[in-house]
C-alpha cells in the first residue's frame, strides 16, 4: 500500500529525512512517533506527494513519486486523505458545507454529495451539528469534521498529522476511537504524534519511532 | 447547469464581494480608461470618414487657355485623359462656368461686370488609386505640361493635413490601446492576486482534497471577466450619454455604429479575462 524506499529529503544541503524505509499494508493502522522536528509531518507530505523526495521514492497503491504526472496528483489526493492539528476547515462555511466542499471540488455530481455527506456525518456522529459553524464546535467537534471530509471521498488511506494534538483527553479519546473504527473498515491509517505513551499503553498499534529525520525503531 | 459550472460562477460572485474595495478601483479604473479608448476610437472613425468623403469628392480644376479653339480644347481634353490616374474628364465652358456660379454664389457676375469673366475649363476626377497627396500631386505635374493649361486648383493642402490628423489620432489611438491594455490587465491581475492570497487556507484544503487546478482557477477567471464585463458596461453608459446628447443637437455630426457601444463590453471582458489568466497563473501553480 505505502511504500518509501530510501528516502531522502533535504531543504537546501539541510538533510530533514535521511534513508526512510517503510511499508504500510493495506487496512493497517501505524503510529509514526517522534517529537517536534523528527520529521513525521515531512513524511505524511511525502506521502501525500506534497513534497518529492530528493532521493530515493515513495509508492502509494499505483502511484510513485518519481512517475506520477502534474495532471495526477489531484486524483491521487482523492484516495489519500489527510488531516491535521488545527484542522483546516473553512470558518464561513457550516458543517455540511466543509464535508460537501471536498465533493464539490472534486466534481462528485449534485445529487449524489447530500446522500454521501449525511453518510459520513452520521459516521463521525455529527448529523445533528450539520447546520453548525466551525467557531460553535469543540476541537473535538471539529476534528471530527476534518475526518467526516477525509472520509467524503472514501479514500484507502488516511494520514492523520497530530490529530489529537490540540485536543483534550476526553476528545482525544473520542478521535482515536473514530480513528480506529475507521482502521477496522480497512482504511490505512498513518498516524504522526509526539505522544510515545499512546501507541503502547492505550491504542496499541504498530509504531515507527523517527529521532532527526531518521528511523530509531 | 452543472455543478462545477454553478460552483465557478457563485464563487465568481463572490469572490467580487470578498475584495470588495480592490473590485471598486479595478472596475472604475477599467471603466475611465476605456471610455477614453472609445471615445479616441469614435474620433478616428470619424475623421477617417471625413477624410474618405473628401477622397471620394476630390476633384482638380484646370483652367484653361480663353484663346483655344474647339479643336484644341478636344486635343487637351485627350492629353489630360493620357496623365496616369485620371479617371474622368469634364469640359466646363464658360457658359456653364456662370451658370453653377450663379447658383452656388446667388448673383450674376455679368450684371456686375458687364461680360462673362469665367474661363473654359476641366473638371478632373482622380482614380480611386490615386486618392494621396502625392500621386495627386504627380496627375498635377503630368496635367502642368500639357500646352494650353493655365492653371490648376485642387484642395490638397486640405487633403494633407486631414491625412496628417487622421494618422496622428491613429497613432494616438494606438499608443492610448496599449496604455488601456498594460493598466487593465495589471489591475485585473492584481486584484485577483488579493483575493487569492485572502483565501490561500480555502486554495490549500481544495489541493489537499484533490481538486484540479482548473477548478481551482476557474472561479478566479469568472471573477476576472466580471469585473471587465463591469467596466466596460460602465464606460459603455459613460460614452452613450454624451454622444447622445451630441447627436441630438447636431444629428449629423458623429457616425456612430452600433458596436460601438458593445465594444468596451466584450474588449473589457477579454481583457478581464487575460488579467486574471495572468494573475491566477502566477499564484496558482498547483
Amino acid at each position: 500500500m505505502i511504500y518509501m524506499q530510501d528516502v531522502w529529503y533535504h531543504i537546501d544541503k539541510y538533510p530533514i529525512l535521511s534513508n526512510i524505509n517503510l511499508r504500510v499494508k493495506p487496512g493497517e493502522f501505524v503510529y509514526l512517533v517522534g517529537a517536534s522536528g523528527a520529521g513525521k509531518s515531512t513524511v505524511l507530505r511525502l506521502i501525500h506527494m506534497e513534497l518529492m523526495p530528493t532521493r530515493g521514492f515513495v509508492k502509494v497503491a499505483d502511484y510513485q513519486s518519481h512517475r506520477i504526472q502534474p495532471h495526477e496528483i489531484p486524483l491521487f489526493r482523492r484516495k489519500v486523505s489527510v488531516i491535521f492539528q488545527d484542522f483546516k476547515l473553512l470558518d464561513d462555511r457550516d458543517v455540511y458545507e466543509n464535508v460537501a466542499f471536498a465533493l464539490w471540488a472534486t466534481g462528485v455530481p449534485r445529487r449524489k454529495i447530500k446522500k454521501r455527506v449525511f453518510h459520513v456525518l452520521a459516521e463521525v456522529g455529527l448529523s445533528h451539528r450539520r447546520y453548525a459553524m466551525p467557531s460553535e464546535l469543540s476541537g473535538g467537534e471539529k476534528q471530527r469534521v476534518a475526518i467526516a471530509r477525509a472520509l467524503a471521498n472514501e479514500p484507502f488511506v488516511l494520514l492523520a498529522d497530530e490529530p489529537t494534538g490540540n485536543l483534550d483527553p476526553e476528545s482525544t479519546h473520542e478521535i482515536m476511537q473514530l480513528l480506529m473504527r475507521i482502521h477496522r473498515k480497512g482504511t490505512a491509517v498513518l498516524m504522526a504524534t509526539h505522544k510515545e505513551t499512546m501507541p503502547d499503553t492505550q491504542y496499541p498499534m504498530r509504531m515507527v519511532r523517527l529521532n532527526e529525520g531518521k528511523i530509531a525503531s | 447547469m452543472s455543478l462545477n459550472l454553478h460552483y465557478t460562477i457563485k464563487e465568481g460572485f463572490l469572490g467580487l464581494r470578498r475584495t470588495r474595495m480592490s473590485t471598486i478601483i479595478t472596475v472604475s479604473t477599467v471603466a475611465i480608461t476605456l471610455s477614453l479608448l472609445s471615445l479616441f476610437l469614435l474620433l478616428t472613425m470619424n475623421v477617417g470618414q471625413l477624410v474618405g468623403i473628401f477622397q471620394e469628392k476630390m476633384r482638380m480644376d484646370v483652367f484653361i487657355d480663353n484663346s483655344l479653339d474647339a479643336a484644341a480644347i478636344s486635343r487637351l481634353e485627350a492629353r489630360l485623359r493620357e496623365c496616369e490616374g485620371v479617371a474622368e474628364v469634364r469640359y466646363i465652358s464658360p457658359d456653364m462656368a456662370l451658370e453653377q456660379f450663379k447658383k452656388e454664389i446667388g448673383e450674376d457676375p455679368v450684371e456686375i461686370l458687364g461680360d462673362n469673366p469665367l474661363p473654359p475649363s476641366f473638371q478632373v476626377h482622380l482614380l480611386k488609386s490615386h486618392h494621396t497627396p502625392e500621386r495627386a500631386v504627380r496627375v498635377v505635374t503630368c496635367m502642368e505640361q500639357c500646352d494650353g493649361v493655365d492653371d490648376i486648383i485642387y484642395h490638397g493642402r486640405l487633403f494633407q493635413i486631414l491625412n496628417q490628423y487622421k494618422k496622428g489620432l491613429l497613432a494616438g489611438t494606438g499608443i492610448l490601446f496599449v496604455v488601456v491594455l498594460v493598466a487593465v490587465l495589471f489591475l485585473v491581475s492584481n486584484t485577483l492576486r488579493l483575493t487569492i492570497y485572502a483565501q490561500k487556507d480555502k486554495i490549500r484544503i481544495m489541493e489537499l482534497v484533490g481538486a484540479t487546478p482548473v477548478f481551482i482557477r476557474r472561479p478566479y477567471l469568472v471573477q476576472g471577466m466580471l469585473q471587465g464585463f463591469m467596466g466596460g458596461g460602465i464606460s459603455m453608459v459613460l460614452i452613450w450619454i454624451p454622444i447622445q446628447l451630441i447627436l441630438i443637437r447636431f444629428p449629423k455630426l458623429l457616425i456612430v455604429p452600433l458596436w460601438f457601444f458593445v465594444f468596451p463590453l466584450i474588449l473589457g471582458m477579454m481583457l478581464g479575462y487575460i488579467g486574471s489568466v495572468l494573475g491566477v497563473r502566477k499564484f496558482l501553480k498547483t
